[in-house]
């Protein structure tokens, strides 16, 4: 209601001030059945719902590159879209079909991932520091000295890139933290799952695991094998976040690290924002926050994201401040506007 | 004395090769030894009875839904759709665990039947080209799955069912893998069946002949359709073993195994044009496959150069084969 008066308030310079006016918002995807991606694309429909100026979602998401891409964003832009959010598939392929849009007085707001397109907002997490967090505390909780294991996501995209440059730096401060094993996951439960299974059983001395995300599926093989628990790094999602809160009691150190899926909320917000005529930065860097379950502060926030009912590798940082402004119940149950 | 020495070995060798033509699965348990052999160098002490437990675990999801592949290509066909239907089964039986294991694994298993069965209407009673058929379902149900898991899935805390665990993960005896006995009965009942039965004959004959099964009276249509839920069956079962290893499901859990499952059935040495091959060689291409990727996460080596190997290893795996047991094509 207050975001519909602010429309009309605002409404001076992008949209006429009819009162009345909606906003269609377009969404261009191009990875399915990806947990991370669908919340992300839930995040923007609730978005649209609690703004309150949207009159229709229009998403093109299904498994392509950056040449489905472009003709997806073309698409939209003949669909008489306002503002599109996307996750761009590559850092500089999309820039011209960005800037046919923009041309056309659309707001693109890329998120997730950078592009080099300088019309375009972007908004996403720091994937450096994502990793510096992360590996900072694994190190520091094991007094400075012994071996780790690397576990990366896929081989060639830039979060990935972004998160080993992190490491590295991190580890150089390190001189007696030791990488045994780097592994390549590809964001995957099973090859994660497999080369867990692999270390473990060839006798290679492990005191911690960093991790790209895919964390819970660790800690189930250290479980499944009656190994005792080495201090693992992940991510945001449900089910480790569970396991730190709950397996404390039987040994398990570990800290998770944010990396909003609902940036795609948090990016329509900014979109919107610019299309009521309000000043945004070009370029939102979210800094990630790290929960541990060995200082009280952590737990407790391990505790309150916790949800039994949510799949195992649903993200829980359900909103981005101080962009989104849903409601986590309209975020899970991702209808339409 | 020295030609005759050729000679004699040259005999030896023709000896030799012929034993592996009548035996062509002798190759590849002699790869497998091999790549376990190599293990052993490069980890000395990994290999183990409890490497031996866990690697028949982490090969029986690929195994299992190998079985279903393996029919559907002796019939000179394919399906595509197997990943889809192990991640739908892993992801329903999660999902619906809140109400009941029995509930939540008679529901995965029938998604596998519902899928195998549209695969079969398709082929062989609207003869669309297989490859086209099993796509599209294998899109119709990651589609479905994606709407179930936004609509349908939250009404409980999702859980892999205990009675999935102990199948994907728990072990007889402390030692023997509760999967591996079941990818066992699998692989007798594949193996006798297709050798020993009226049916199996059929799914050669259809394979190999299509024409002369049907001017010999044989209700050809039947069998296709048979072997396609057979293949989304086993599919599923694969499905629940993998969730029940991995203890948790997301909405692309099988996809590793799409590409694997037709790999282990054609360096099993199943023609891709159907009517020859059997289960018993995808049986060990499996258990290479399983054993090649856990070489290559033991292997300190950069990952591009990995992939290289893995792919040339595959290619090389087909052409060898070839050359000693003689043209299965």
């Amino acid at each position: 209601m207050t975001a519909g008066l602010l429309a009309v308030a605002c409404g001076g310079s992008a949209a006429p001030a009819t009162g009345t006016k909606k906003y269609v918002v377009g969404v261009s995807n191009t990875l399915t059945g990806n947990g991370f991606r669908e919340e992300m694309i839930c995040s923007i429909k609730a978005q649209a719902k609690a703004s309150g100026i949207v009159s229709k979602v229009v998403v093109a998401n299904r498994t392509t590159d950056p040449s489905g891409q472009i003709a997806d964003v073309r698409n939209l832009i003949s669909a008489g879209v306002n503002v599109i959010v996307m996750n761009p598939s590559d850092r500089s392929a999309l820039d011209a079909v960005i800037k046919q849009a923009t041309d056309k007085g659309i707001v693109v707001v890329t998120v997730d991932q950078g592009v080099t397109s300088t019309t375009a907002y972007q908004l996403y997490n720091n994937q450096v520091k994502y990793a510096q967090l992360g590996a900072d505390w694994l190190f520091k909780q094991l007094g400075s000295k012994g071996n780790v294991v690397e576990m990366r996501g896929i081989n060639g995209v830039s979060a990935d890139a972004d998160r080993h440059q992190g490491f590295l730096a991190t580890l150089a401060k390190y001189p007696n933290i030791k990488v045994v094993k780097e592994t390549f996951t590809n964001w995957s439960l099973d090859p994660a799952a497999q080369q867990i299974k692999d270390i473990l059983g060839s006798g290679l001395k492990v005191d911690g695991i960093w991790t790209s995300g895919i964390d819970s599926t660790v800690v189930d093989q250290y479980v499944t094998a009656k190994k005792p628990f080495v201090p693992v790094v992940g991510a945001d999602n449900n089910a480790f976040i569970g396991q730190l809160a709950n397996l404390k009691s039987q040994g398990l150190a570990g800290a998770a690290v944010t990396n909003p899926a609902t940036v795609g909320g948090a990016g329509l917000a900014l979109g919107l924002d610019v299309l009521q005529g309000k000043t945004e930065p070009h370029l939102v860097n979210l800094d990630p926050i790290i929960w541990d379950n060995q200082s009280s502060t952590g737990l407790t926030e391990l505790q309150n994201h916790y949800d039994t009912k949510l799949d195992a590798y649903y993200g829980v940082s359900f909103q981005v401040a101080p962009w989104t402004t849903y409601t986590k119940a309209d975020l899970i149950a991702c209808a339409d506007v | 004395m020295s030609t005759q020495a050729v000679g004699m070995r040259g005999g030896r060798w023709a000896a030799f090769q012929r034993q592996l033509q009548d035996r062509p699965s002798l190759v590849l348990v002699g790869v497998l030894l091999f790549l376990v052999l190599l293990i052993g160098i490069a980890r000395p002490g990994t290999i183990g009875g409890t490497w031996v437990a866990n690697t028949i675990l982490f090969a029986a999801p690929l195994g299992i839904v190998a079985a279903g592949q393996t029919l559907v290509m002796l019939t000179a066909g394919i399906d595509l759709s197997v990943a889809a239907v192990m991640t739908a089964a892993a992801y329903v039986a999660a999902s619906q665990s809140y109400f009941g294991s029995i509930r939540a694994v008679i529901l995965a298993l029938a998604v596998g039947l519902v899928v195998g069965l549209l695969n079969g209407l398709g082929v062989a009673i609207f003869r669309v080209q297989p490859l086209i058929m099993t796509l599209g379902t294998g899109l119709v149900i990651s589609g479905s799955l994606l709407v179930y898991s936004l609509q349908v899935s939250h009404q409980g805390p999702p859980a892999v069912p205990d009675i999935v665990r102990y199948v994907g993960s728990g072990k007889l005896l402390g030692s023997i893998p509760v999967s591996a006995l079941l990818w066992g009965a699998i692989a007798v009942i594949v193996i006798i069946g297709l050798r020993q039965t009226g049916f199996g004959r059929l799914v050669y004959a259809v394979g190999d002949n299509p024409t002369a099964v049907r001017l010999a009276g044989v209700r050809g249509w039947l069998v296709l359709l048979v072997t396609y839920v057979l293949c989304g069956f086993f599919s599923a079962v694969a499905g629940l073993v993998l969730v029940g290893a991995i203890n948790a499901a997301d909405l692309s859990l099988g996809d590793v195994y799409l590409l694997p499952s037709v790999a282990a059935v054609v360096i099993g040495g199943t023609s891709i044009y159907g009517g020859n091959g059997g289960y018993a060689g995808s049986l060990v291409g499996a258990l290479i496959l399983s054993v090649l990727s856990s070489l290559f996460t033991l292997l300190d080596a950069p990952d591009p150069l990995k992939q290289i190997l893995y792919g040339a290893i595959v290619v090389l795996l087909a052409a060898v084969y070839v050359r000693t047991a003689g043209d299965t094509g």
